[in-house]
C-alpha cells in the first residue's frame, strides 16, 4: 500500500513505522510515528504502547518490484537480518 | 507421540492454487488456508473501500482505519482458518465484494473497537514452553530478468520447531501444531492427519496485463 498508494520505494515502505494490535483496544506503535498519531489514536479509545527501535516483533518485510522499465527495486527490512543481492 | 510413521508416509506434497484479489489495478495473490492468507487479502480489499486520495501517509485517520480494518480481519482469522481438506470453510464468500463492502462499513471512523482473539489454543503452560521470539522461519525471494519470480517462505515455527530430527534426512520437523485450537467443533480443532492453521504468506502481486510486479513477504510479526 505505501508503494501503490503513497508512491514510496521499496525500501522507504519497509522502513516505514509500523502498528501491531493487541488485545481489546491495544495496539502497539513504533516510536516513529508522529505523537501527533499517539495522541490521535488514544482519542479514540485505543491503548497505545509505544515501542522503541526496530524490533523483530514487528516482522521483517522483504520486497522485490518490478518497474515498466524492467528494473528491479527491492526493500530489505532491519528489523531482521535481511539482505538484497542482485546476481 | 500424536504422529505415527505412517502418518508420514501419508503425506503428499501439493501444487495449489493461490487466492487472489484485485487491488489498485493490480492482482494480490497468496496461499489459500490453512495459511491465514486471505486475511491480507480482505485488510486490502477493505482498505480499497476507503477514500484513499484524502487520506495522508501516516495521518492518525489512516492508522485509525488500518488498525480497525486488522480486527475485523482477524476476527474471521479466528473463527474461520482451517484445513481445507478437512473442514468446512468458505473461502470465497469471506472474499466475496459485497461481503467485504459489509464488513468495511462496520468499521468506526472514530471509536476503537474492542477486538478479542476467540481462538482457543494450546496453552504454552501445558506444553513447557513456547517458541522464542525470534522463531524459525525465513522469506526468501527471486526474480530474474524475465519476471520469473519466486516468493518463498520456509518455517519451523519455534526455534528448531519440535526439535525433532529425521535422521536420513536432517530435516527438522515443525511445531505449528500448538496453533490448533481446542475448542470443540472450530474448523481448526486439532484432529488426526489434520493440518493446523498457521501464518505463512508468500504473495505475489501482478500488474494489469497479468505480468509480475511485486513479490512480498515477512517470517513472522502477526498484528
Amino acid at each position: 500500500m505505501k508503494i501503490l498508494v503513497f508512491g514510496m520505494s521499496p525500501q522507504q515502505a519497509v522502513e516505514s513505522p509500523r502498528f501491531r494490535i493487541g488485545n481489546i483496544n491495544g495496539v502497539s506503535l513504533e516510536s516513529r510515528l508522529p505523537s501527533a498519531v499517539r495522541a490521535g489514536l488514544s482519542a479514540r479509545g485505543h491503548d497505545v504502547e509505544v515501542v522503541y527501535g526496530w524490533t523483530a516483533s514487528f516482522g521483517s518485510v522483504q520486497v522485490v518490484q518490478r518497474l515498466a522499465s524492467g528494473m528491479l527495486r527491492t526493500g530489505a527490512d532491519m528489523r531482521r537480518e535481511a539482505a538484497a543481492m542482485a546476481y | 507421540m500424536l504422529s505415527r510413521a505412517q502418518d508420514f508416509d501419508a503425506h503428499e506434497v501439493e501444487w495449489g492454487t493461490p487466492a487472489s484479489v484485485q487491488c489498485q489495478g493490480r492482482t494480490v495473490h497468496t496461499v489459500k488456508p490453512n495459511s491465514q492468507g486471505i486475511v491480507l487479502l480482505q485488510m486490502l480489499s477493505m482498505i480499497e473501500t476507503l477514500p484513499l486520495a484524502e487520506r495522508s501517509n501516516n495521518s492518525t485517520q489512516l492508522l485509525h482505519e488500518r488498525v480497525e480494518v486488522t480486527k475485523l480481519a482477524f476476527a474471521d482469522k479466528d473463527r474461520w482458518i482451517a484445513d481445507l481438506a478437512m473442514a468446512e470453510m468458505p473461502v470465497a464468500p469471506l472474499l466475496n465484494e459485497q461481503y467485504i463492502n459489509g464488513r468495511a462499513a462496520q468499521l468506526s471512523a472514530s471509536v476503537a473497537a474492542q477486538y478479542l482473539p476467540r481462538f482457543e489454543t494450546i496453552s504454552f503452560d501445558d506444553v513447557g514452553e513456547g517458541p522464542a521470539e525470534d522463531g524459525d522461519t525465513i522469506f526468501a525471494m527471486v526474480v530474474d530478468e524475465e519476471g520469473n519470480a519466486v516468493s518463498w517462505i520456509q518455517s519451523l515455527y519455534g526455534s528448531f520447531g519440535s526439535k525433532l530430527v529425521v535422521p536420513e534426512t536432517g530435516i527438522v520437523l515443525h511445531n505449528r501444531g500448538v496453533v490448533f485450537s481446542l475448542q470443540e467443533g472450530h474448523p481448526n480443532q486439532v484432529a488426526p492427519g489434520k493440518r493446523p492453521f498457521h501464518t505463512l504468506m508468500s504473495t505475489m502481486i501482478t500488474d494489469a496485463s497479468d505480468e509480475f510486479e511485486m513479490a512480498i513477504g515477512t517470517p513472522g510479526g502477526s498484528g
